[in-house]
Protein backbone atom coordinates (compact mmCIF):
# COMPACT_ATOMS: atom_id res chain seq x y z
CA UNK A 1 0.00 0.00 0.00
CA UNK A 2 1.72 3.23 -0.81
CA UNK A 3 0.49 6.51 0.95
CA UNK A 4 0.30 9.55 -1.11
CA UNK A 5 0.46 12.60 1.58
CA UNK A 6 -1.35 15.14 -0.63
CA UNK A 7 -4.54 12.62 -1.08
CA UNK A 8 -4.24 11.67 2.52
CA UNK A 9 -4.61 15.44 3.67
CA UNK A 10 -7.24 16.05 1.72
CA UNK A 11 -9.33 13.23 3.16
CA UNK A 12 -8.31 14.10 6.53
CA UNK A 13 -9.79 17.74 5.46
CA UNK A 14 -12.91 16.40 4.71
CA UNK A 15 -12.83 13.97 7.91
CA UNK A 16 -14.84 16.44 10.20
CA UNK A 17 -17.66 17.34 7.10
CA UNK A 18 -17.90 19.05 3.24
CA UNK A 19 -15.89 21.63 2.77
CA UNK A 20 -15.00 23.81 -0.67
CA UNK A 21 -11.54 23.98 -2.39
CA UNK A 22 -9.71 26.80 -0.65
CA UNK A 23 -11.07 25.10 2.93
CA UNK A 24 -9.28 21.76 1.66
CA UNK A 25 -5.95 24.00 0.79
CA UNK A 26 -5.75 25.81 4.18
CA UNK A 27 -6.76 23.18 6.56
CA UNK A 28 -4.04 20.89 5.08
CA UNK A 29 -1.96 23.82 5.20
CA UNK A 30 -3.15 23.97 9.05
CA UNK A 31 -3.07 20.22 10.02
CA UNK A 32 0.74 19.77 8.60
CA UNK A 33 2.12 23.10 10.00
CA UNK A 34 2.61 24.42 6.32
CA UNK A 35 4.49 21.09 5.05
CA UNK A 36 1.67 20.19 2.69
CA UNK A 37 0.85 23.23 0.62
CA UNK A 38 0.57 21.83 -2.93
CA UNK A 39 0.16 24.32 -5.81
CA UNK A 40 -4.01 24.26 -6.76
CA UNK A 41 -3.26 22.14 -9.99
CA UNK A 42 -2.16 19.31 -8.08
CA UNK A 43 -4.73 19.87 -5.72
CA UNK A 44 -7.11 19.48 -8.20
CA UNK A 45 -5.43 16.72 -9.70
CA UNK A 46 -6.10 14.89 -6.28
CA UNK A 47 -9.95 15.69 -5.62
CA UNK A 48 -10.30 14.70 -9.54
CA UNK A 49 -8.36 11.07 -8.48
CA UNK A 50 -10.35 10.54 -5.31
CA UNK A 51 -13.65 11.77 -7.16
CA UNK A 52 -13.00 8.90 -9.75
CA UNK A 53 -12.22 6.54 -7.21
CA UNK A 54 -15.18 7.24 -5.11
CA UNK A 55 -13.50 8.21 -1.97
CA UNK A 56 -15.14 11.69 -1.98
CA UNK A 57 -17.93 13.13 -3.55
CA UNK A 58 -19.24 16.42 -4.56
CA UNK A 59 -21.93 17.58 -1.58
CA UNK A 60 -23.55 21.24 -2.79
CA UNK A 61 -22.73 24.79 -4.88
CA UNK A 62 -22.51 27.85 -3.20
CA UNK A 63 -21.37 31.43 -4.48
CA UNK A 64 -19.96 33.77 -2.51
CA UNK A 65 -18.88 37.01 -2.84
CA UNK A 66 -19.36 35.86 -7.00
CA UNK A 67 -17.09 33.17 -6.63
CA UNK A 68 -18.53 29.99 -7.54
CA UNK A 69 -18.10 27.16 -4.51
CA UNK A 70 -18.08 23.63 -5.14
CA UNK A 71 -18.21 21.27 -1.35
CA UNK A 72 -16.60 17.80 -0.90
CA UNK A 73 -17.61 15.38 1.46
CA UNK A 74 -16.32 11.79 2.34
CA UNK A 75 -17.72 8.74 1.10
CA UNK A 76 -18.13 5.82 2.99
CA UNK A 77 -15.32 4.30 0.96
CA UNK A 78 -12.91 7.22 2.05
CA UNK A 79 -13.59 7.07 5.02
CA UNK A 80 -12.62 3.31 5.38
CA UNK A 81 -9.36 4.35 2.96
CA UNK A 82 -8.28 7.10 5.36
CA UNK A 83 -8.51 4.90 9.28
CA UNK A 84 -6.19 2.63 7.00
CA UNK A 85 -3.87 5.28 5.69
CA UNK A 86 -3.91 6.56 9.54
CA UNK A 87 -3.41 3.03 10.97
CA UNK A 88 0.33 2.91 8.57
CA UNK A 89 1.64 6.35 9.31
CA UNK A 90 0.66 5.85 13.16
CA UNK A 91 2.47 2.42 12.73
CA UNK A 92 5.42 3.71 10.42
CA UNK A 93 5.72 6.98 12.69
CA UNK A 94 5.97 5.15 16.10
CA UNK A 95 8.35 2.84 14.40
CA UNK A 96 10.63 5.94 13.00
CA UNK A 97 10.51 7.96 16.13
CA UNK A 98 11.47 4.65 17.88
CA UNK A 99 14.68 4.07 16.16
CA UNK A 100 15.48 7.44 15.68
CA UNK A 101 16.15 7.62 19.69
CA UNK A 102 17.95 4.33 19.65
CA UNK A 103 19.97 5.73 17.30
CA UNK A 104 21.28 9.25 18.49
CA UNK A 105 25.14 9.56 17.38
CA UNK A 106 24.61 8.23 13.83
CA UNK A 107 21.72 10.61 13.26
CA UNK A 108 24.05 13.67 14.37
CA UNK A 109 26.87 12.37 12.30
CA UNK A 110 24.88 11.36 9.03
CA UNK A 111 22.63 14.32 9.18
CA UNK A 112 24.80 17.08 8.47
CA UNK A 113 22.82 19.67 7.60
CA UNK A 114 24.14 22.67 10.27
CA UNK B 1 -11.70 40.96 -13.92
CA UNK B 2 -8.69 41.96 -12.80
CA UNK B 3 -5.15 41.54 -14.01
CA UNK B 4 -4.31 38.86 -12.21
CA UNK B 5 -7.25 36.45 -12.82
CA UNK B 6 -7.07 37.47 -16.39
CA UNK B 7 -3.88 35.74 -16.49
CA UNK B 8 -4.80 32.68 -14.23
CA UNK B 9 -7.72 32.36 -16.74
CA UNK B 10 -4.83 32.12 -19.73
CA UNK B 11 -3.14 29.66 -17.74
CA UNK B 12 -5.82 27.74 -16.85
CA UNK B 13 -6.82 27.96 -21.17
CA UNK B 14 -3.90 24.95 -21.37
CA UNK B 15 -6.52 22.86 -19.72
CA UNK B 16 -9.10 20.46 -22.13
CA UNK B 17 -12.19 22.66 -22.81
CA UNK B 18 -14.14 19.96 -21.39
CA UNK B 19 -12.52 19.88 -18.11
CA UNK B 20 -12.74 23.99 -17.66
CA UNK B 21 -16.19 23.54 -18.24
CA UNK B 22 -16.70 22.01 -15.06
CA UNK B 23 -13.58 23.42 -13.17
CA UNK B 24 -12.76 26.60 -14.17
CA UNK B 25 -14.47 29.21 -11.86
CA UNK B 26 -14.26 26.82 -8.62
CA UNK B 27 -10.54 26.99 -9.48
CA UNK B 28 -10.08 30.57 -10.45
CA UNK B 29 -11.56 30.84 -7.09
CA UNK B 30 -8.86 28.93 -4.92
CA UNK B 31 -6.13 30.63 -7.18
CA UNK B 32 -7.43 34.71 -6.17
CA UNK B 33 -8.30 33.30 -2.34
CA UNK B 34 -4.88 31.82 -2.04
CA UNK B 35 -3.37 35.23 -3.49
CA UNK B 36 -1.73 38.00 -1.73
CA UNK B 37 -4.22 41.31 -1.43
CA UNK B 38 -2.26 43.24 -4.07
CA UNK B 39 -0.76 39.75 -5.96
CA UNK B 40 -0.60 41.15 -9.92
CA UNK B 41 1.44 38.31 -11.15
CA UNK B 42 0.56 34.26 -11.42
CA UNK B 43 2.74 32.44 -8.45
CA UNK B 44 5.81 30.99 -9.66
CA UNK B 45 4.56 27.87 -7.82
CA UNK B 46 0.77 28.35 -9.69
CA UNK B 47 1.70 28.93 -12.64
CA UNK B 48 4.25 25.72 -12.28
CA UNK B 49 1.45 23.69 -11.45
CA UNK B 50 -1.48 24.39 -13.73
CA UNK B 51 0.78 24.38 -17.08
CA UNK B 52 1.84 20.51 -15.43
CA UNK B 53 -1.83 19.65 -14.47
CA UNK B 54 -3.18 21.11 -17.58
CA UNK B 55 -1.06 18.98 -19.61
CA UNK B 56 -1.61 16.03 -17.72
CA UNK B 57 -5.40 16.73 -18.15
CA UNK B 58 -4.64 17.01 -21.78
CA UNK B 59 -3.34 13.34 -22.15
CA UNK B 60 -5.57 11.85 -19.68
CA UNK B 61 -7.48 10.51 -22.32
CA UNK B 62 -4.25 7.91 -22.87
CA UNK B 63 -4.12 5.39 -20.44
CA UNK B 64 -0.94 4.29 -18.15
CA UNK B 65 1.24 2.56 -20.19
CA UNK B 66 -0.04 4.85 -23.60
CA UNK B 67 0.93 7.29 -21.44
CA UNK B 68 4.56 6.61 -20.75
CA UNK B 69 4.85 5.82 -23.90
CA UNK B 70 3.77 9.01 -25.56
CA UNK B 71 5.70 10.69 -23.37
CA UNK B 72 8.87 8.57 -24.62
CA UNK B 73 8.17 8.85 -28.15
CA UNK B 74 7.72 12.94 -28.08
CA UNK B 75 11.20 12.75 -25.85
CA UNK B 76 12.36 11.14 -28.79
CA UNK B 77 11.20 13.34 -31.51
CA UNK B 78 12.12 16.40 -29.26
CA UNK B 79 15.57 15.58 -29.29
CA UNK B 80 16.01 15.06 -32.49
CA UNK B 81 14.58 18.37 -33.15
CA UNK B 82 16.00 20.29 -30.51
CA UNK B 83 19.29 18.54 -31.94
CA UNK B 84 18.75 19.62 -35.25
CA UNK B 85 17.60 23.00 -34.35
CA UNK B 86 20.77 23.69 -32.42
CA UNK B 87 22.64 22.33 -35.21
CA UNK B 88 20.69 24.56 -38.04
CA UNK B 89 21.31 27.62 -35.32
CA UNK B 90 25.24 26.63 -35.48
CA UNK B 91 25.26 26.11 -39.06
CA UNK B 92 24.03 29.62 -40.12
CA UNK B 93 26.70 31.35 -37.59
CA UNK B 94 29.25 29.35 -38.80
CA UNK B 95 28.30 29.88 -42.43
CA UNK B 96 27.12 33.18 -41.91
CA UNK B 97 24.50 32.94 -43.96
CA UNK B 98 21.48 31.30 -44.83
CA UNK B 99 21.76 30.86 -48.84
CA UNK B 100 23.40 28.21 -48.88
CA UNK B 101 20.99 25.44 -49.92
CA UNK B 102 21.20 22.45 -48.06
CA UNK B 103 20.36 23.82 -44.59
CA UNK B 104 17.44 25.54 -45.53
CA UNK B 105 16.15 22.23 -46.64
CA UNK B 106 16.20 20.99 -43.22
CA UNK B 107 14.49 23.70 -41.74
CA UNK B 108 11.05 21.50 -42.37
CA UNK B 109 13.00 18.86 -40.65
CA UNK B 110 12.58 20.41 -37.38
CA UNK B 111 9.58 22.06 -37.79
CA UNK B 112 7.52 19.05 -38.42
CA UNK B 113 9.24 16.95 -36.28
CA UNK B 114 8.21 19.18 -33.53
CA UNK B 115 4.70 18.89 -34.44
CA UNK B 116 4.59 14.74 -32.47
CA UNK B 117 4.85 16.15 -28.85
CA UNK B 118 2.27 18.76 -29.67
CA UNK B 119 0.15 16.34 -31.57
CA UNK B 120 -0.05 13.86 -28.16
CA UNK B 121 -0.73 16.74 -26.11
CA UNK B 122 -3.41 18.55 -28.02
CA UNK B 123 -5.22 15.92 -29.86
CA UNK B 124 -4.92 13.02 -27.76
CA UNK B 125 -7.84 11.37 -29.32
CA UNK B 126 -6.67 11.16 -32.96
CA UNK B 127 -3.15 10.18 -31.98
CA UNK B 128 -4.40 7.39 -29.52
CA UNK B 129 -6.98 6.20 -32.37
CA UNK B 130 -3.76 5.73 -34.54
CA UNK B 131 -1.17 4.80 -32.16
CA UNK B 132 1.39 6.88 -31.19
CA UNK B 133 3.80 4.79 -33.15
CA UNK B 134 2.79 5.28 -36.40
CA UNK B 135 2.11 9.03 -36.00
CA UNK B 136 5.82 8.94 -34.42
CA UNK B 137 6.60 6.90 -38.03
CA UNK B 138 4.46 8.90 -39.98
CA UNK B 139 6.44 12.43 -38.66
CA UNK B 140 9.31 10.82 -39.19
CA UNK B 141 8.76 9.90 -42.86
CA UNK B 142 6.97 13.03 -43.94
CA UNK B 143 9.70 15.22 -42.51
CA UNK B 144 12.90 13.41 -43.70
CA UNK B 145 11.56 12.78 -47.01
CA UNK B 146 12.56 16.13 -48.06
CA UNK B 147 15.98 16.57 -45.92
CA UNK B 148 17.52 13.36 -45.29
CA UNK B 149 18.76 11.28 -48.03
CA UNK B 150 17.59 8.19 -48.87
CA UNK B 151 19.60 5.79 -47.09
CA UNK B 152 19.55 7.35 -44.08
CA UNK B 153 15.83 8.06 -44.46
CA UNK B 154 15.02 4.59 -44.96
CA UNK B 155 17.39 3.87 -41.78
CA UNK B 156 15.46 6.10 -39.59
CA UNK B 157 11.86 4.85 -40.52
CA UNK B 158 13.41 1.32 -40.00
CA UNK B 159 14.67 2.04 -36.86
CA UNK B 160 11.50 4.00 -35.76
CA UNK B 161 9.34 1.23 -37.27
CA UNK B 162 11.53 -1.29 -35.51
CA UNK B 163 10.81 0.02 -32.18
CA UNK B 164 7.48 0.51 -32.46
CA UNK B 165 7.06 -2.99 -33.58
CA UNK B 166 9.05 -3.97 -29.66
CA UNK B 167 6.72 -1.55 -28.49
CA UNK B 168 3.77 -2.98 -29.74
CA UNK B 169 4.38 -6.88 -28.94
CA UNK B 170 6.77 -6.27 -25.97
CA UNK B 171 6.75 -9.78 -25.43
CA UNK B 172 6.49 -11.12 -28.84
CA UNK B 173 10.71 -11.56 -28.91
CA UNK B 174 9.91 -13.96 -32.00
CA UNK B 175 8.52 -11.28 -34.19
CA UNK B 176 11.30 -8.96 -32.41
CA UNK B 177 13.78 -11.13 -33.40
CA UNK B 178 12.25 -11.61 -37.69
CA UNK B 179 12.03 -8.08 -38.05
CA UNK B 180 15.73 -7.26 -36.30
CA UNK B 181 17.16 -10.19 -38.98
CA UNK B 182 15.14 -8.64 -41.75
CA UNK B 183 16.46 -4.53 -40.82
CA UNK B 184 20.38 -5.95 -40.26
CA UNK B 185 19.65 -7.56 -43.84
CA UNK B 186 18.54 -4.67 -44.93
CA UNK B 187 20.91 -2.08 -43.57
CA UNK B 188 24.24 -4.34 -44.23
CA UNK B 189 22.67 -4.72 -48.18
CA UNK B 190 22.43 -0.85 -47.94
CA UNK B 191 25.89 -0.33 -46.33
CA UNK B 192 27.21 -2.87 -48.76
CA UNK B 193 25.73 -1.12 -51.67
CA UNK B 194 26.72 2.93 -50.44
CA UNK B 195 30.71 1.19 -49.94
CA UNK B 196 30.90 -0.01 -53.00
CA UNK B 197 28.73 3.00 -54.54
CA UNK B 198 31.76 5.53 -53.01
CA UNK B 199 34.46 2.78 -53.83
CA UNK B 200 33.59 3.03 -56.92
CA UNK B 201 33.84 6.91 -57.49
CA UNK B 202 37.00 6.85 -55.02
CA UNK B 203 39.63 7.47 -57.89
CA UNK B 204 42.41 6.44 -54.99
CA UNK B 205 45.53 9.19 -54.55
CA UNK B 206 46.89 11.02 -56.89
CA UNK B 207 49.11 9.19 -59.22
CA UNK B 208 52.14 11.87 -58.93
CA UNK B 209 52.14 11.48 -55.05
CA UNK B 210 55.06 10.04 -53.28
CA UNK B 211 54.71 6.74 -50.88
CA UNK B 212 54.24 8.63 -47.38
CA UNK B 213 52.11 10.97 -48.88
CA UNK B 214 49.87 8.22 -50.55
CA UNK B 215 49.72 6.81 -47.43
CA UNK B 216 48.29 9.55 -45.55
CA UNK B 217 46.01 9.99 -48.40
CA UNK B 218 44.74 6.82 -48.11
CA UNK B 219 44.76 7.17 -44.49
CA UNK B 220 42.86 10.15 -44.37
CA UNK B 221 39.97 8.75 -46.68
CA UNK B 222 39.43 5.70 -44.44
CA UNK B 223 39.18 8.42 -41.64
CA UNK B 224 37.03 10.27 -43.29
CA UNK B 225 34.54 7.57 -43.76
CA UNK B 226 34.47 6.51 -40.18
CA UNK B 227 31.41 8.15 -39.00
CA UNK B 228 29.46 6.46 -41.70
CA UNK B 229 31.03 2.82 -41.01
CA UNK B 230 30.35 3.55 -37.44
CA UNK B 231 26.91 4.15 -38.70
CA UNK B 232 26.56 0.54 -39.75
CA UNK B 233 27.64 -0.61 -36.60
CA UNK B 234 25.57 0.91 -34.35
CA UNK B 235 22.52 0.62 -36.22
CA UNK B 236 22.36 -3.37 -36.34
CA UNK B 237 23.92 -3.37 -32.62
CA UNK B 238 20.51 -1.30 -31.76
CA UNK B 239 18.74 -4.48 -33.32
CA UNK B 240 20.83 -6.68 -31.36
CA UNK B 241 20.23 -4.69 -28.16
CA UNK B 242 16.25 -4.70 -28.67
CA UNK B 243 16.51 -8.59 -29.13
CA UNK B 244 18.68 -8.55 -26.19
CA UNK B 245 16.21 -6.91 -23.81
CA UNK B 246 13.30 -8.83 -25.36
CA UNK B 247 15.17 -12.25 -24.89
CA UNK B 248 17.34 -11.66 -22.19
CA UNK B 249 20.15 -13.00 -23.58
CA UNK B 250 22.79 -12.22 -21.79
CA UNK B 251 25.51 -12.26 -24.30
CA UNK B 252 23.42 -10.25 -26.44
CA UNK B 253 22.72 -7.94 -23.54
CA UNK B 254 26.59 -7.46 -23.10
CA UNK B 255 27.16 -6.99 -26.75
CA UNK B 256 24.34 -4.48 -27.00
CA UNK B 257 25.63 -2.49 -24.09
CA UNK B 258 29.12 -2.43 -25.17
CA UNK B 259 29.12 -2.08 -29.30
CA UNK B 260 26.37 0.16 -28.86
CA UNK B 261 28.41 3.09 -26.88
CA UNK B 262 31.25 2.22 -28.56
CA UNK B 263 29.91 2.89 -31.87
CA UNK B 264 28.08 6.55 -30.21
CA UNK B 265 31.66 7.44 -29.10
CA UNK B 266 33.38 6.60 -32.31
CA UNK B 267 30.65 8.22 -34.22
CA UNK B 268 30.66 11.51 -31.82
CA UNK B 269 34.45 11.47 -31.54
CA UNK B 270 34.66 11.14 -35.95
CA UNK B 271 32.64 13.63 -36.46
CA UNK B 272 35.16 16.25 -34.50
CA UNK B 273 37.64 16.59 -37.64
CA UNK B 274 34.60 17.66 -39.52
CA UNK B 275 33.59 20.77 -37.48
CA UNK B 276 36.23 23.39 -38.75
CA UNK B 277 35.01 22.76 -42.19
CA UNK B 278 32.32 25.18 -43.17
CA UNK B 279 29.70 22.20 -44.33
CA UNK B 280 30.08 20.52 -40.64
CA UNK B 281 26.34 21.60 -39.98
CA UNK B 282 25.53 19.64 -43.08
CA UNK B 283 26.88 16.53 -42.41
CA UNK B 284 25.95 16.85 -38.34
CA UNK B 285 23.30 17.62 -39.23
CA UNK B 286 22.17 14.27 -40.69
CA UNK B 287 24.08 12.50 -37.85
CA UNK B 288 22.88 14.44 -34.36
CA UNK B 289 19.04 14.25 -35.40
CA UNK B 290 19.75 9.98 -36.05
CA UNK B 291 22.31 9.62 -33.13
CA UNK B 292 19.95 11.47 -30.85
CA UNK B 293 17.31 9.84 -31.83
CA UNK B 294 18.55 6.39 -31.52
CA UNK B 295 19.60 7.42 -28.17
CA UNK B 296 16.62 8.40 -26.90
CA UNK B 297 15.09 5.52 -29.13
CA UNK B 298 17.08 3.46 -26.78
CA UNK B 299 15.79 4.49 -23.41
CA UNK B 300 12.55 4.31 -25.40
CA UNK B 301 12.65 0.93 -26.14
CA UNK B 302 14.23 -0.22 -22.79
CA UNK B 303 11.73 1.89 -20.43
CA UNK B 304 9.07 0.80 -22.51
CA UNK B 305 10.32 -2.79 -22.41
CA UNK B 306 10.88 -2.42 -18.58
CA UNK B 307 7.57 -0.57 -16.91
CA UNK B 308 5.57 -2.32 -19.27
CA UNK B 309 6.40 -5.78 -17.96
CA UNK B 310 3.06 -5.81 -15.63
CA UNK B 311 0.95 -5.02 -18.92
CA UNK B 312 2.19 -7.71 -20.58
CA UNK B 313 -0.04 -10.35 -19.40
CA UNK B 314 -3.36 -7.83 -20.23
CA UNK B 315 -1.89 -7.39 -23.60
CA UNK B 316 -2.04 -11.08 -24.71
CA UNK B 317 -4.90 -12.16 -22.95
CA UNK B 318 -6.57 -9.16 -25.17
CA UNK B 319 -4.69 -10.45 -28.08
CA UNK B 320 -5.63 -14.30 -27.78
Amino acid sequence: MSIDVVRVAVLTALASGPQHGYAILRDMQALSGGRVSPPVGSLYRVIDNLVRDGLIEEASNDVVDGRFRRYYQLTVAGRHELEGAAATMTAVAAQARRRLKAKPSTIAIKGARA
Amino acid sequence: MNGLERRYRMLLAIYPPEYLEQREEEMVAVLLASAHADQRRPAMKEAVGLVYSGLRARTAAYGRAERSNARMWSALVSAAALSALATLVLTVHATGTWSTERPRLFAPFWLAIAALPALVVFAPRVVRRLGVGPVAIAVAGLVSGRSVPLVQRTLLVAVVWFAFVVWLTPTAARISLRAASVIVGVGAGLAGAAKVHSAMRWSGPPAAYRAPARAGYVLQNVFQDVPTLSKWIWIPSLCVLVIAVCTKGTVAIIYGFVIVPLALAITALSSVPVLDSSLWGVQMFVEVPIVSMTVAGLAAILGTTLTMRSDHRAVDTTMR
